[in-house]
């Protein structure tokens, strides 16, 4: 019976042990050693011999071995013992002292803690091993199954443990395991380095499909890259992936504002505050001076630019914020609404955070060069939820409210207005009567009768701010069966603005549809699709920040007309101020309805070929109406009154296209060659329509304001562009026994808008990587997960440009009442692609069973032939034309480190954190540009590479501040005499009111302009690093994620400190005018006196050092925490899953910029422009509730 | 496996037939713009085009308003008769490197020139057949005449074209620009005074004989040759300039305007005498950034006449009605309204936009001289200047009469075309400085040397145009 038994357990051990393909030589011994034993019980047991059972027996023994004692027993009694030798090697020394047993009871007692069974047959007592006491025994059965990994690929190599016993099994090369004989109550946990480990309950099933979700962050995570995917171990690029779920329920309401600090070299910028608004977002620095500097979207596949829509319209209004700040001169009338609204409306805003499933950011020519001469600036690639294969419907709900608060200037009061403005007066008068120079007229009014200034006391921003309010309810549903799936959406968003006047709606939705149609064919369609709608200032903040705070609102029940106070022609509010209140009845609205749409084939035509085909379309439609009430001062080009308001109204339709047909070869040679092949052609056209049409005269300004009203009608104009690019592509990835890694990518972009000579553009890449960690040296180093450097090389363009730019072109107008065409464009059939080479080497590690991981690199990026408009000679009957002129480097350092501090059932904390330093420098500009200085020594005012406030300057970093140089205040006299002699200004008699306490601004000091203001490089806007850093929590049912961000070491030009740092109108000022002045009593202060009168910005009309201030920074940019209801609430509750959140956005900031917020952008398109907070819309801080359900 | 392979061919041939397709797309031109290459492609298109050249001869700006102001106003303010009336100009003072009002006719003369040879080079591409008649070489008889009208510009402001032996002329261009052929080195005076006659004698042997007055014709092209014969000077020059005006006097439909005042304050392009003019846009005359507005009541700009102006007309009825009020704000000293071209107390109209480059008066007036310089008979050339005087209405001859000899005569011609021609297109300044530098000297104290009747060419060519060659003598800019 024993011996059945034993056999039975010792071929089960061994059937067991049988399954397990890995065997060690030890394994082998014990089962034949086992087999011996078995041959010898056999025979022991054949012997049938017998032994006396009745003598009594005593034996002594103290730390005796038992082969010792044994012989004593057989001394003492005259038996034998039979037994395997290896039996006794795990035999313990006895201790005992036993009088008169039998021999029954003295073996038992003796062998009490020995792994041993006696059985005594006559003469013979016969030793065997006690048996191990099996489990208990229950129904056990074979299980069987199919590992997918989340893309729906079978995957090899993963381990199926038996949870509690020994038992596994791996996944084979199609993903199948078996398992036998498991209990049908146990547990199968399924583990695999990168994916998140899945326990099962088997409950009887013996058929099993498991899909694995990878972890985050780890280096084994699968990748988006151009046309397909690979595992991130595998890349031989640079991309981050950003973390999804957080980026989920923040009150950021478009996806370019949630990358902020999300990702290691992605600087992200919000412009303003305004609903919807854009973000500054760049990749590695900027590459183009005349194109955007946006990465290139793929949203599904579907390819999306980033542009500014906006159609220039004739009703405008000036910003006196820009007015005073100098700016671009040239355009300085269309800043207000024109800039306000570029920032106000956001190509990406359509789409629904909610909806987005993932966001690869591809960074190095590695990874972008598939896509040619889109991808300088980066690729961010976006895939959007889907439904899943076996999945019953689940429908997912959720909203969300919140307040927004308005970060604002911080103005005068009635009474510090008064108050500044008295001691104005009377260091004015005080001066002058010393000088012996006439009264300033406004001082001594003003001095004779304070009321002059106004006798009320009203807030203005107050009265143009609100508390924001935003509501968002989204809805999905998801499923499938065995061979379609769908998602299915629809968002709703409302946001109105902390400004009287603005805000932003919403609808978005989408429906996804994955078909299998056989097993070798899959059809899938993809329809996203929106409408928004934005409301954007018409100014009414850069008003109100100059209104001052003693005029009241309304006078006899309609808005104050401006200028309601002013002593004489000179003094009185800065040009552009109107009432803020007469502002808000003007109209500035945006519409837009978009709609991405793709059918995406796959066809797999032998098993290791795959054919895709994807068509799909980018289509937007999008409405202008601005209307500028007329009692409000338009600034427009035209020389129209402003009798009747100027109202505008624009479209513009644009529609993309793109056939897409790529082959796939993936094969798997053996287990040292893998080699995936792709290669690809794709056809885009772009159509772009636009018109404008504006009139003048209304009969009123709220009703009768549509076109057709208007007395006047001006020159409407009409645009059509069409482009086309034809590409041809290919990637082949080659890896060597999965530890060395070769990429190599080529790309020919043809496009219509380069000339026939030019037209096409090579952008070829490699890339190499080396998996450190599988090599032998490593391979034992048990903490090491991944390890691998990378390194690549490679092209890629840009063409975010306009269209028909290297012809020479006619632009139709009439003359005499008859058509006309004139050349209005000087062609360059000679212009090329804007080119970048990108150099790049980086290290990824993950450590410590993923405890920690990141990755290190550094890059080096080199556009050249940049296109810049470049001056002709005038003879030729144009003053510029576009060329190649300028080379641009990036060179940066970026790091990014995650890592679970604590990873624990109930809590963890994880941390993730960025960094990055990129230096942008203009390496060349061609000869025709000159550096700065000297172009102000033939021309002050000349602008060939100075754009409002900022220069580019071979050599020099790109984002210089340019502007006037402030020299402290005139302290002394000789100081006084000095500065006379040196200003020509002065020397002309510009400056009358010159003395003690006045400012200096550098002059030049030779050359033709000798003694004129000199304007140089006062700032530079560029971070020495930034970055983000994340932390989260979770306890039990508690998340917390809180984002900081982070920039160091840039500047801004902060314009409202232009306007307080003197006393040149009767503007409001911000609060800076109170920092301590120079005065008799206070002749240490640095900044001016109070003086009434412009000399404090004489000269140096416009920005000055004075007004550049540091804008290093660290926010709280969001915090969120959410609480996800536990099980047996959901069950009564009969939800699936459910969770509630509150979060907050721009929460504090650490930082020493005087402004309210040192995260803002005055044009966020631009490379050369931008780096201003020019106060056209305040930023705001944030704060939502929400919920989200799913069943 | 076959059937698959019978896919993939197929595959290849729709891909094949699509990409070859997308080939020719990307070639195509552009579909909402006029490119070099199809802007002229037929008579009508050619006529458009052209169209486009006297746009640029009427000056049309950004504000579609046709802006003559550098054509009215350089001639004045560098013969002193008209200034700035808000504080002078330096043009007034004859100070060329500061001057605001004769650089802007640099870039306007090339952009013309420019739009003349776009026609011209499109218009060659196609055979005669295509065109009605001879209406091919018409067209190109009126660009060529544009470009010469706009070389003629550059040669007189910005060339030292009182010397026939100098290296310093024209850049003439002759095709449309290119990146390439922006870099060009600039031709000589004799050169370019050659390539202008030889564009004029074309458009003479081809230009249409009638034609709107805003466009040229066989006579315009006539007159123009006179005033490039007139300052070249050289042998045979005057006495081809007075077979030309006989041609015109006698042959052209053209006749003196019975009352001068008429065509300034009535008639504009409808008067007899006139032969080229601008026509203004329509509704121009309502905008705020035009001339007639800144002559009265002063508006963006304010431009007048000054005390030289008004003592020429002291005794003359034309004061009466071209020099107005004292400006009434900020005035520049000694400065009245010139209200040539607008009434005094009227709000501007198409005709006081309209703008006037020749008239026949000038005819008269170019044979007197040509006469005079030529040794001709006093007495030929005093009726030619009295025809025109009696015109304005003047009926005191004395001072005529009296001038006896060739160079008091001479002078007499100066100041009826200061009285009759100020503020037109420049005319004032060139007979000026056809005159001895001794004799300039003394119309004009501001003139002390002969560098002052050109002036220095405009940075932005000699900085991007490498091959230009050297700036005019005089000038170190």
């Amino acid at each position: 019976m024993i011996f059945l038994e034993l056999l039975c357990f010792n071929l089960k051990k061994g059937s067991g042990n049988y399954l397990a393909p890995i065997r060690g030589n030890g394994h082998l011994k014990r089962i034949i050693m086992r087999t011996n034993l078995i041959i010898l019980v056999i025979f022991a047991a054949c012997m049938q011999v017998s032994a006396s059972s009745y003598a009594q027996y005593s034996i002594k023994a103290v730390n005796k071995p038992l082969t010792a004692v044994l012989q004593d027993i057989e001394h003492k009694t005259g038996m034998v013992f039979m037994y395997n030798t290896a039996l006794l090697a795990n035999s313990k020394p006895i201790t005992a002292e036993i009088k008169n047993a039998p021999l029954n009871d003295l073996l038992t007692k003796i062998l009490e803690n020995e792994p041993l069974n006696f059985k005594i047959i006559d003469k013979t007592i016969v030793l065997s091993a006690k048996p191990v006491i099996p489990p208990v025994k229950q129904a056990a059965i074979e299980i069987s199954g199919n590992v997918y990994d989340e893309t729906g690929k079978p995957m090899p190599g993963v381990t199926i443990r038996v949870v509690g016993t020994a038992f596994n099994s791996i996944s084979d090369n199609l993903g199948h395991f078996v398992l036998h004989d498991v209990d049908e109550n146990a547990t199968l946990e399924f583990t695999f380095i990168g994916y998140a480990p899945l326990q099962l309950k088997v409950k009887g099933h013996t058929s099993f499909n498991v899909t694995l979700s990878p972890t985050q962050r780890a280096l084994s995570e699968v990748v988006l890259v151009g046309y397909g995917t690979t595992k991130r171990k595998d890349l031989t690029g640079a991309v981050s992936s950003v973390n999804v779920p957080s980026i989920n329920n923040t009150p950021l309401v478009t996806i370019d504002q949630a990358l902020a600090g999300k990702a290691a070299g992605v600087q992200v910028t919000t412009a303003d505050g305004s609903p919807g608004g854009v973000a500054r977002i760049r990749v590695r620095g900027g590459t183009s001076l005349l194109g955007g500097n946006d990465p290139l979207y793929i949203i599904d596949g579907v390819q999306m630019t980033v542009s500014d829509p906006y159609v220039t319209a004739a009703a405008d209004v000036a910003s006196p914020t820009e007015f005073q700040g100098g700016g671009d001169r040239s355009t300085y009338g269309l800043n207000t609404v024109a800039s306000t609204y570029s920032r106000g409306l956001n190509t990406l805003a359509g789409l629904n955070i909610n909806d987005i499933e993932s966001i690869d950011i591809l960074k190095d020519a590695s990874a972008t060069a598939i896509y040619g001469s889109k991808a300088a600036n980066g690729v961010v690639i976006i895939t959007t939820k889907k439904g899943k294969k076996n999945q019953k419907p689940t429908l997912e709900a959720g909203y969300y409210t919140g307040f927004s608060n308005a970060i604002t200037e911080k103005l005068l009061n009635a009474a510090q207005y008064k108050q500044v403005y008295l001691e104005g007066a009377a260091n004015t008068k005080d001066f002058l009567q010393q000088a012996g120079l006439p009264a300033n007229a406004a001082a001594t009014a003003i001095l004779a009768d304070p009321t002059l200034l106004g006798t009320a006391n009203t807030d203005w921003l107050k009265l143009i701010t609100r508390v924001g309010r935003t509501q968002n309810a989204d809805v999905n549903i998801r499923g499938g069966g065995a061979s379609s799936a769908f998602y299915t959406s629809l968002a709703y968003t409302q946001q109105t603005g902390t400004l009287l006047g603005t805000d932003f709606q919403r609808i978005s939705g989408k429906v996804n549809l994955n078909n299998e149609i056989t097993s070798k064919l899959k059809l899938n369609t993809n329809i996203g699709y929106s409408f928004t709608k934005n409301n954007i200032t018409n100014g009414i903040y850069s008003s109100a920040l100059y209104m001052p705070p003693t005029i009241a609102p309304y006078t006899n029940g309609k808005p104050t007309v401006v200028p309601p106070i002013s002593f004489g022609n000179t003094f009185t509010l800065p040009g552009g101020v109107q009432n803020p209140l007469a502002l808000l009845q003007g109209q500035n609205k945006a519409n837009t309805a978009a709609l991405l749409g793709s059918l995406n084939l796959e066809y797999d035509i032998f098993k290791d070929l795959t054919f895709r085909s994807i068509a799909s379309v980018n289509y937007s439609n999008y409405h202008q109406l601005n209307y500028t009430p007329s009692t409000v001062q338009a600034y427009y080009n035209s020389s129209l009154g402003t009798t009747g308001g100027v109202g505008s109204q624009g479209q513009t339709e644009q529609t993309d296209a793109f056939i897409e047909n790529t082959l796939t070869y993936d094969k798997k040679f053996d287990t040292n060659n893998h080699l995936t092949f792709l290669v690809g052609t794709s056809w885009g056209e772009s159509n772009y329509k636009s018109f404008s049409a504006s009139g003048e005269g209304y009969p009123d300004d709220y009703f009768l304001t549509g076109l057709s009203s208007a007395a006047t009608y001006l020159k409407p104009t009409s645009s059509r562009y069409k482009s086309g690019l034809l590409s041809f592509y290919l990637r082949a990835n080659y890896t060597f026994k999965d530890k060395y890694l070769l990429t190599i990518t080529g790309r020919s972009d043809k496009s219509s808008k380069f000339p026939i000579a030019n037209r096409t553009g090579y952008f070829p890449s490699f890339g190499v990587g080396w998996k450190l960690n599988e090599e032998s040296f490593l391979k034992n180093v048990s903490w090491i997960d991944e390890l691998k450097i990378r390194a690549s090389a490679g092209y890629t363009g840009t063409q975010n440009i306009g269209n028909n730019l290297f012809y020479t072109l006619y632009t139709p107008s009439s003359y005499a009442a008859t058509n006309a065409l004139i050349p209005s464009q000087l062609g360059n059939d000679r212009l090329k692609w804007e080119s970048t080479l990108q150099k790049d080497l980086g290290i990824d590690f993950s450590f410590f069973n993923s405890r920690l991981n990141g990755s290190i690199g550094y890059y080096s990026k080199q556009t050249s032939g940049i296109l810049l408009t470049a001056p002709q000679p005038t003879s030729t009957g144009f003053s510029a034309a576009l060329k190649n002129v300028a080379d641009i480097s990036n060179k940066g350092l970026e790091i990014a480190i995650g890592g679970d501090i604590i990873r624990k059932q109930q809590f963890s904390w994880n941390i993730n954190l960025n960094i990055s330093g990129n230096r942008s420098k203009v390496s060349r500009i061609e000869g025709t540009f000159q550096d700065p200085s000297s172009v102000a020594n033939t021309d002050p005012d000349l602008q060939s590479l100075i754009v409002g406030n900022t220069v580019l300057q071979p050599g020099k970093p790109v984002g210089e501040i340019y502007g006037y140089i402030y020299k402290g205040v005139i302290k002394t006299q000789a100081q006084l005499d000095q500065y006379k002699s040196q200003s020509f200004y002065a020397q002309l008699g510009f400056l009358p009111d010159l003395g003690i306490g006045s400012p200096m601004y550098e002059t030049f000091k030779s050359g033709n302009f000798q003694g004129f203001f000199k304007r140089d490089v006062i700032g530079n806007a560029q971070p020495k690093f930034y970055g983000g850093l994340t932390n989260t929590f979770n306890y039990k049912q508690f998340s917390l994620t809180a984002l900081f961000t982070y920039s160091y070491g840039g500047q801004l030009l902060y314009l409202p400190s232009v306007n307080s740092f003197g006393l040149g109108s009767l503007g409001n000022k911000n609060t800076q005018i109170l920092l301590p002045s120079y005065s008799a009593s206070n002749p240490n202060a640095d900044r001016p006196k109070l003086y009434l009168d412009a000399t404090n910005v004489d000269g140096a009309y416009g920005a000055t050092s004075a007004n550049v201030y540091s804008a290093s920074y660290i926010k709280l940019k969001s915090l969120s925490m959410s609480y996800k209801l536990p099980d047996y609430l959901l069950k009564k509750l009969g939800v699936k899953t459910a969770m509630i959140y509150v979060s907050g956005s721009n929460l504090f900031a650490i930082t020493k910029y005087p402004g309210p917020d040192p995260e803002v952008s005055s044009d966020p398109y631009s490379l050369i422009n931008g780096y201003t907070d020019n106060a056209t819309y305040p930023t705001m801080r944030q704060y939502t509730l929400g919920a989200r359900f799913s069943f | 496996m076959a059937k698959k392979k019978l896919y993939l061919l197929l595959l290849s041939v729709v891909s094949v037939s699509i990409l070859s397709s997308c080939n020719k797309q990307l070639n195509e031109p552009p579909a909402d713009a006029s490119t070099n290459l199809t802007a002229v492609s037929d008579e009508r298109s050619a006529q458009i085009v052209l169209n486009g050249v006297y746009y640029r001869f009427a000056n049309v700006n950004s504000n579609n308003v046709t802006d003559w102001t550098y054509h009215e106003l350089s001639g004045g303010m560098l013969t002193g008769m008209l200034g700035y009336g808000a504080g002078a100009a330096v043009d007034e003072d004859n100070n060329n490197v500061g001057s605001s009002y004769v650089p802007p006719l640099w870039t306007d003369a090339y952009q013309m020139i420019n739009a003349a040879n776009g026609l011209i080079s499109g218009v060659n591409k196609l055979p005669a057949t295509a065109f009605t008649g001879s209406r091919k070489n018409q067209m190109l008889a009126e660009a060529q005449f544009l470009r010469a009208y706009a070389d003629f510009k550059i040669l007189m402001f910005f060339s030292e074209w009182n010397d026939l032996n100098s290296k310093n002329g024209v850049v003439l261009r002759t095709q449309l620009a290119t990146i390439d052929n922006g870099q060009q080195a600039r031709s000589t005076v004799a050169e370019s005074y050659n390539a202008i006659l030889s564009d004029l004698d074309f458009a003479i042997k081809n230009g249409p004989t009638t034609n709107p007055n805003y466009y040229m014709n066989r006579w315009a092209a006539m007159v123009l040759k006179m005033r490039v014969l007139m300052c070249r000077a050289q042998t045979g020059d005057y006495a081809q300039v007075r077979s030309l005006a006989d041609s015109v006097m006698q042959n052209s439909p053209y006749t003196l305007e019975p009352n001068l005042k008429d065509i300034f304050y009535t008639k504009g392009l409808s008067s007899n005498e006139v032969i080229l003019g601008t026509k203004p846009q329509a509704g121009q005359e309502n905008s705020y950034y035009i001339l007639s507005r800144a002559y009265y009541p002063g508006a963006s700009a304010i431009f007048c006449c000054k005390q030289a102006f008004k003592d020429l007309l002291a005794n003359d009825p034309r004061r009466s009605w071209m020099v107005g009020d004292t400006l009434q704000f900020n005035p520049t000293p000694n400065t009245n309204y010139f209200t040539k071209f607008i009434p005094n107390g009227t709000s501007p109209t198409q005709v006081s936009e309209t703008c006037y480059a020749m008239r026949l008066t000038e005819v008269y007036l170019l044979k007197a001289e040509a006469i005079l310089r030529s040794g001709g008979n006093i007495a030929d050339a005093k009726t030619l200047i009295k025809t025109v005087m009696s015109k304005a209405g003047v009926t005191d001859f004395s001072a005529v009469n009296n001038a006896n000899d060739t160079n008091s005569l001479l002078l007499q011609n100066y100041y009826e075309v200061l009285r009759n021609l100020t503020g037109e297109d420049g005319l004032e300044w060139m007979t000026l400085m056809r005159f001895p530098l001794s004799t300039i000297r003394q119309l004009r104290s501001t003139i002390t040397s002969k560098v002052q009747l050109y002036f220095p060419v405009p940075l932005s060519e000699l900085n991007y145009n490498k091959l230009f060659g050297s700036q005019n003598t005089g000038y170190s800019l």
